[in-house]
């Protein structure tokens, strides 16, 4: 699957658990503790919070385990089903959550039936630490999923473009600009909740900068389309075409780069001449 | 109970990242509890005078 997928393929590869630069806000609230627990449970017990008197029998702490795992490893195939493109990758993420929940099940289990050892607590905290990794894995899996119907709805908008510069008579320009109105509308969307994720300043106006430019020149390349198709011959008429439409494009681009964590070239607005 | 923070802006169309924030949450708090539930057992076992 992710040799047939170029942009599932690119972010495999990228993946390296040592290294985890986390782009989206949901992806951090989400990790940061996670993967602070992952640290501590190994290191250090006096810097988790005791709760005295709410101790319960250690088999139904295991069973609360047993039912969480399952609950994270039920959402993770529903994500992992709604979306073929990725159904895949996703399910081999969860499968991994599944035998380290396993392996911690029975490393738990050991620790319930004698929870003064310390090799056996041992075990299961590096039972829990690789069950927490696998979570991470998958939840990293999942902004990539995000990431995916992101640029899904961005080349169906790209289509719609070249259909557009395409066009050669009113209706058939028409009916493509409905469909791109359509199209771009659902990309504008979703180009939003990107934004309202990303961590990075310059990005996000990145984004929002896109996301004007595709909401406002949308009429203007109706007009500009319009006055081209009615008059072919005049050069000033294509010319203006495609400038709206580059202009289009680059906004289209720029939603593609900042989707796929390109960064853009930072501009100094504080220097020069003025 | 137990505080999950919210990740959620859209409710209605969550994306898959904070579909998963809530379950994640909730596994490493039981995590969490079971390997506290030594310091409890730990207390027992000094408790017990000899």
């Amino acid at each position: 699957m992710v040799e047939n997928n170029p942009l599932m393929g690119s972010i495999a590869a990228r993946w390296d658990p040592k290294n985890l630069e986390i782009r989206t806000m949901s992806v951090e609230k989400t990790l940061e503790p996670l993967v602070h627990q992952v640290t501590t449970l190994v290191n250090s017990k006096s810097t988790l919070k005791k709760k005295k008197g709410k101790s319960k029998r250690a088999s139904a702490l295991v069973a609360a385990v047993e039912k969480a795992t399952e609950n994270f490893i039920e959402r993770g195939e529903q994500i992992a089903y709604e979306n073929p493109d990725i159904t895949q990758e996703m399910l081999t993420a969860v499968e991994e959550v599944r035998k380290t929940g396993l392996s911690m099940s029975v490393a738990a289990r050991e620790f319930a039936e004698d929870p003064c050892s310390s090799l056996k607590r041992g075990n299961m905290v590096r039972a829990a630490r690789n069950l927490l990794s696998a979570v991470t894995r998958l939840l990293i899996l999942a902004d990539m999923v995000d990431v995916h119907l992101l640029l899904k709805s961005l080349h169906v908008v790209e289509d719609d473009l070249d259909k557009l510069r395409d066009a050669s008579s009113q209706d058939e320009l028409m009916s493509n600009m409905r469909q791109f109105g359509r199209n771009a509308n659902e990309l504008i969307k979703q180009a939003a909740k990107r934004q309202q994720e990303l961590k990075d300043p310059q990005l996000r106006d990145d984004l929002a900068a896109a996301r004007a430019i595709l909401k406002k020149h949308s009429t203007m390349l109706l007009t500009a389309s319009k006055v081209y198709v009615r008059h072919p011959e005049l050069d000033l008429a294509k010319i203006n075409r495609d400038y709206v439409l580059k202009q289009v494009c680059e906004a289209v681009n720029t939603i593609s780069d900042v989707a796929q964590g390109k960064a853009s070239v930072p501009q100094d607005t504080y220097n020069g001449a003025g | 109970g137990i505080e999950i923070p919210s990740t959620q802006f859209d409710p209605q169309q969550p994306t898959a990242v904070q579909r998963l924030a809530e379950p994640s949450q909730m596994l490493k708090h039981a995590v969490v509890n079971l390997i506290n539930y030594q310091d409890d057992a730990d207390l027992a076992t000094r408790a017990i005078p000899e």
